[in-house]
């Protein structure tokens, strides 16, 4: 119906107040996400890609503030919203997914009691049907292939490997039915035939019941194969987005370029994988200019002196002063080897 | 590469952990219980050369590389090092052979002592060793061939990033001039740039100082990039060695195939393949493998005829090896639609 997206988080900053100094974790995020689609978001450790995740939850840790602009979602702002609605919209329509499944699990009771209580908890007052929730949950715990649901139901997290219970953790949020998944590194403490399921699971989810998802990830070779859109993020910056195709494809951003680089890949035999040399800035030592400066081969002047803007190149986001952001990667092919020094 | 001689060469090893058998069954000779995590695996390692070790957790790979070691001990079989049966080697031999082979341990802070220094923890082996002063290295010997500054020496493992710590736990096995490394898991827990340099680390030292190795690792793409050849490691047991090129240009084992398949790789077209689900389940306990086949309970061309019995790994082609008997079948499986050029393109 509406063309507006269902997530528009525009020139988001949040600060984690430190004994030391105030930590600048994002800068001026913006981002959108369309209903059903599915968005990528990568960068290293350190990059503010779990922060984002946990500011659009609205769940930063005590000593995070969200300092300027907005996460509109639907109609509403999320950071104007008060606790309470925030609860209300947590379940129903916002829902999120972490690495380790087990600690959003409690270990003393039933994976039945637990999902019954989170059921529960979200349905109107005097409305909720345990006979019809318990029913629901075993179709679902079933259709994302957990053997036995129903006898399943009555066991302890404990009882349940760790494919199992991240499925529990999604069955979870499906029951609840968002139209935004948040899914934090959903997959990394899983093997890989595990997170080929989990991600076969999502995807699915995304057809069926058209859920938005925003995946955050360090795994490029995932995101390319799983998501429409990828959002690159270096130093609580965002500094390339656009669809897979064009980011994968011909990366603009030089951290982009290296990232992609250094990654081992089955199709393509290399000689020798790229490294980015020296290491992240740290958040409160951060360069007046781009922080990616550097690090980056193709620093200039400009660089030094200030923060590049955002500018549109070629049906992607580029943050990023260079001239060859503005010509194609495949011209240059020069700069493939770019070695450690160290 | 060929004409090397073989370093390693591992013939039908076994490790078996937890045996409880009561008094009476071990007089009787009943066959052990317990976890059977390595179960009969034969394997060759030319000098110079780098074999990779992929499969799943529990998968067994870990107390693989330990047992040929020696780091665990072996129920049955043999391991030979450079001519010489080790398996039932004594203390005295065995604090002789550790020098010339050594172990890159999965988690690097583990592996380090946060109260030593990053000198003291490099020089340790030469005091456990007692080498003589002509054969170390200076600290900042090692320090330079792990592409560290010599002012990392003074420092405490907590201020090292992951990828020095890696580098510090690499600079250590160095230290005693080891012909064979066991490297598990090198660049688990890294972030993408720092693992890129950890195997452009691994590739360097492999020319410079002539060492062979044992790859580790859960990530097949890493393999394709650093190991001459692959080993496919199933509930204990190889299911399918080869040359890396020809095992992911022709996976003939179910399995193998599964794990590819499973294992994303950048697509630069993004065509979002479909990740067709072509494993069923988990990987069974090891405690209680399968009959015949290990993998029939969750392979998609298991025959009630063909699998009852455990296949041999054989080669279906020069140097390429495979446990099943369905592998004409396998390859022909129209299913599987591979992401490599033809294998004549990647050749070096």
């Amino acid at each position: 119906m509406s063309t507006q997206p269902l997530l528009t988080i525009s020139q988001l900053d949040v600060t984690y107040r430190t004994a030391d100094a105030d930590l600048p974790v994002l800068r001026d995020v913006d981002l959108s996400i369309d209903r059903s689609e599915i968005v990528g978001i990568v960068g290293e450790s350190g990059c503010g890609k779990s922060t984002l995740s946990s500011a659009v939850m609205r769940l930063l840790p005590p000593n995070g503030r969200i300092t300027g602009g907005t996460i509109q979602f639907g109609d509403r702002d999320l950071t104007a919203l008060s606790e309470g609605e925030m609860r209300r919209l947590r379940g129903p329509e916002l829902a999120m997914i972490f690495q380790d499944p087990l600690s959003s699990l409690n270990p003393v009771f039933t994976i039945w009691t637990q999902l019954r209580d989170a059921l529960a908890a979200h349905s109107r007052r005097g409305s909720f049907d345990q006979k019809a929730a318990r029913k629901r949950t075993i179709e679902t715990l079933t259709e994302l292939g957990i053997p036995d649901a129903e006898d399943r139901l009555n066991d302890y997290p404990h009882q349940f490997s760790g494919g199992m219970r991240q499925r529990i953790m999604i069955a979870l949020a499906l029951l609840l039915g968002p139209q935004l998944l948040i899914a934090d590194e959903p997959t990394s403490a899983l093997d890989a035939t595990l997170q080929a399921q989990i991600v076969a699971i999502i995807a699915r989810m995304r057809r069926e019941r058209e859920m938005a998802v925003m995946f955050v990830t360090h795994d490029l070779a995932l995101v390319s194969q799983l998501c429409d859109r990828v959002v690159v993020m270096y130093c609580g910056s965002v500094v390339e987005a656009g669809s897979v195709q064009n980011v994968f494809r011909d990366p603009r951003h030089p951290y982009t370029r290296a990232l992609i680089g250094a990654v081992p890949t089955r199709h393509q035999h290399v000689d020798r994988l790229i490294t980015i040399p020296g290491s992240v800035p740290s958040l409160s030592q951060l360069p007046i200019g781009c922080a990616f400066a550097d690090r980056c081969t193709k620093t200039r002047a400009t660089c030094r002196l200030s923060v590049p803007e955002v500018r549109i190149v070629d049906e992607r986001k580029v943050r990023c002063f260079a001239e060859d952001a503005t010509s194609s990667y495949h011209q240059d092919p020069v700069e493939i080897v770019v070695e450690a020094a160290q | 590469m060929t004409a090397q001689p073989n370093l390693i060469r591992v013939e039908g090893l076994s490790t078996v952990f937890g045996d409880q058998r009561s008094l009476r069954d071990r007089l009787a000779r009943r066959a052990a219980g317990g976890v059977r995590a390595v179960d009969g695996v034969t394997l060759t390692i030319a000098r110079n050369e780098i074999v990779g070790l992929v499969g799943e957790s529990g998968s067994g790979k870990t107390t693989l590389g330990r047992t040929i070691l020696g780091l665990t001990q072996a129920t049955s079989g043999t391991v030979t090092f450079d001519g010489t049966d080790i398996t039932h080697s004594s203390r005295g031999q065995w604090s002789a052979l550790r020098g010339r082979m050594q172990m890159i341990f999965q988690d690097p802070y583990a592996s380090l002592s946060p109260r030593m220094r990053v000198s003291a923890q490099l020089t340790e082996p030469y005091r456990i060793h007692g080498t003589p002063a002509s054969e170390r290295y200076s600290v900042a010997e090692l320090l330079e061939m792990v592409n560290l500054s010599s002012e990392q020496a003074d420092k405490y493992p907590h201020e090292l990033s992951g990828g020095q710590a890696r580098r510090i736990g690499i600079a250590r096995t160095l230290a005693l001039r080891p012909e064979f490394i066991v490297a598990d898991e090198p660049t688990s827990g890294l972030d993408v740039s720092a693992a890129a340099a950890i195997l452009n680390l691994l590739q360097d030292l492999r020319r410079e100082f002539n060492l062979t190795f044992l790859v580790i690792t859960h990530n097949v793409n890493t393999l394709s990039y650093l190991s001459d050849r692959l080993a496919v490691m199933y509930l204990g047991q190889l299911i399918e060695t080869g040359v890396t090129r020809d095992v992911l240009a022709q996976p003939s084992h179910p399995y193998t195939r599964a794990l590819l398949a499973a294992v994303p790789d950048i697509d630069p077209d993004g065509l979002q393949t479909a990740q067709t689900e072509l494993l069923r389940g988990e990987i069974p306990s090891p405690r209680n493998p399968p009959s015949g086949c290990r993998f029939r309970t969750r392979c998609v061309h298991v025959r009630a005829d063909k699998c009852q019995t455990a296949p041999v790994l054989s080669e279906i082609a020069p140097g390429h090896a495979v446990a099943c008997r369905r592998w004409p079948e396998v390859q022909q499986d129209p299913e599987w639609v591979s992401s490599l050029p033809p294998v004549d393109a990647s050749t070096t």
